[in-house]
């Protein structure tokens, strides 16, 4: 190619990846690049480029051209190890933002000093009373923390549906689908199953949920404690003393476990 | 052993005290670009999660070489968060209404287009230069007239001509790298 025909490509190739041929141009042009393979390689790696290194752009992939790739990454993101890993820097995000909350509400909180001090002054006084008189059932409704479920860190299909259906509080088409997802022997992502669990209890099928409970323990992630917590819930909201008991001593059985210290509050109060 | 790599290993190993310690050090000035940059408070969350994620797969896939583990995992973020901001706009643009997102695809997605661009830029790296400067201010929305003034050449011409060569320069240095092939 000459220079000026040169150039004058450059022009066109220029016109369109900023957008500024006139409609006629650009079908034109976009019919000869249909035609001629090098330069339809060319024009892909400019307009690339452009969107690459504009800070306010973004090159975006095509996702059919590169299929295998993107499954090998998300069966990497769904392993075992992986969904660990997660978990583990998920446990650190949710220190790190009890922490900026405790000190938000330490300001708000500030204003409230009187009042909270006068509640204070009355549960003291009244609250071994109180205590003393709770059936499971009222621990249940004191330590009921359904909405504490984690949100989901790498969310497949199945997991943004749950998701989706769970904010919606549509339980009955999350056992649904859980239901037909178990007949064709899919696996859950493990949060998944405590929004699961967690929809059968809403539902009032509190044997599903716990079986679902169970289920998430076995997976034996580093989570797993929350299933025992979750059980427990489900155990005062039936009033099962002897259930209650042992769930209890599996989360006291160690300091790591989630919610050991509401546990051990709910041991106290129920001796 | 280098920050860098005290960092990476602690997400690999799940060191509850060193991964807390990052969001103390890093998470504030990831809060505040995202938020100056239309992003809401999930997003800040979002971001900075996929962010370490990413970091992980790829440490795990063959240990990272950085200088600096802030900045690498600015840019990270920051480039999750243009990746973010363009499908948004791209979905609004096709459908007028954002999809269910699924997070596992968008990260999966989000890790090819950084390696790409990690391509691209490597190869940008063996201009010149006068080319990487002039290509990086093209590349950033400025006319040939500004570039004309701002970097004092004598007519529009020639910056164009510039531009048109150190363009074509970086797209035969990529074509010409067997890894072009295999991503293409």
């Amino acid at each position: 190619m000459n220079s000026n025909k040169e150039d004058k490509m450059h022009e066109m190739i220029d016109a369109y990846i900023n957008d500024m041929m006139s409609l006629k141009d650009k079908l034109s042009f976009e019919s000869r690049m249909e035609a001629d393979e090098i330069l339809k390689e060319e024009v892909f790696i400019y307009m690339s480029l452009k969107e690459s290194f504009n800070e306010k752009d973004w090159h975006t992939l095509d996702k059919r051209s590169h299929g295998e790739a993107l499954q090998n990454i998300k069966k990497e993101l769904k392993s075992a190890t992986l969904q660990n890993v997660s978990i583990n820097v998920k446990k650190a995000e949710e220190e790190y933002y009890n922490v900026i909350n405790k000190k938000l509400n330490k300001r708000k909180k500030f204003y409230f000093v009187a009042i909270a001090a006068s509640f204070l002054l009355f549960a003291s006084i009244n609250l071994p009373y109180l205590l003393g008189n709770d059936s499971l059932e009222d621990h249940y409704n004191n330590y009921a923390d359904w909405e504490g479920i984690p949100s989901l860190i790498e969310k497949g299909d199945e997991v943004a549906i749950i998701e989706k259906l769970y904010e919606s509080k549509d339980y009955n088409a999350i056992t649904s689908h859980y239901e037909i997802m178990q007949n064709g022997s899919e696996t859950f992502h493990a949060y998944s199953l405590l929004k699961v669990g967690a929809s059968y209890f809403f539902n009032g099928n509190y044997n599903e949920a716990l079986q679902v409970f169970d289920v998430f323990i076995q997976l034996d992630t580093i989570a797993s404690s929350r299933g025992n917590w979750y059980k427990l819930l489900v155990y005062l909201k039936q009033d099962n003393k002897r259930k209650t008991q042992e769930t209890l001593n599996v989360i006291l059985s160690n300091k790591n476990n989630y919610n050991y210290k509401q546990a051990l509050k709910i041991k106290k109060d129920l001796k | 052993m280098q920050e860098s790599e005290k960092y990476l290993q602690a997400l690999i190993d799940g060191d509850n005290k060193i991964i807390l310690d990052i969001y103390n050090r890093f998470h504030p000035k990831i809060q505040v670009f995202i938020l100056r940059n239309n992003g809401r408070h999930e997003d800040v969350q979002d971001v900075f999660h996929d962010a370490l994620m990413y970091l992980i797969m790829k440490h795990r896939e063959s240990p990272l070489q950085i200088a600096s583990f802030e900045a690498y995992l600015f840019t990270i973020c920051k480039n999750i968060w243009r990746s973010t901001l363009k499908n948004k706009k791209e979905w609004v643009m096709k459908d007028g209404v954002l999809p269910l997102v699924n997070k596992e695809d968008s990260l999966a997605t989000f890790t090819i287009e950084q390696k790409h661009l990690e391509f691209y830029q490597e190869k940008f790296q063996l201009l010149s230069d006068n080319c990487k400067e002039i290509l990086s201010i093209y590349f950033n929305g400025m006319s040939y007239e500004e570039i004309m003034k701002d970097l004092s050449y004598n007519s529009i011409n020639v910056v164009r001509q510039r531009v048109y060569k150190c363009r074509a320069k970086v797209v035969q240095l990529i074509k010409a790298d067997f890894r072009y092939k295999k991503q293409a």
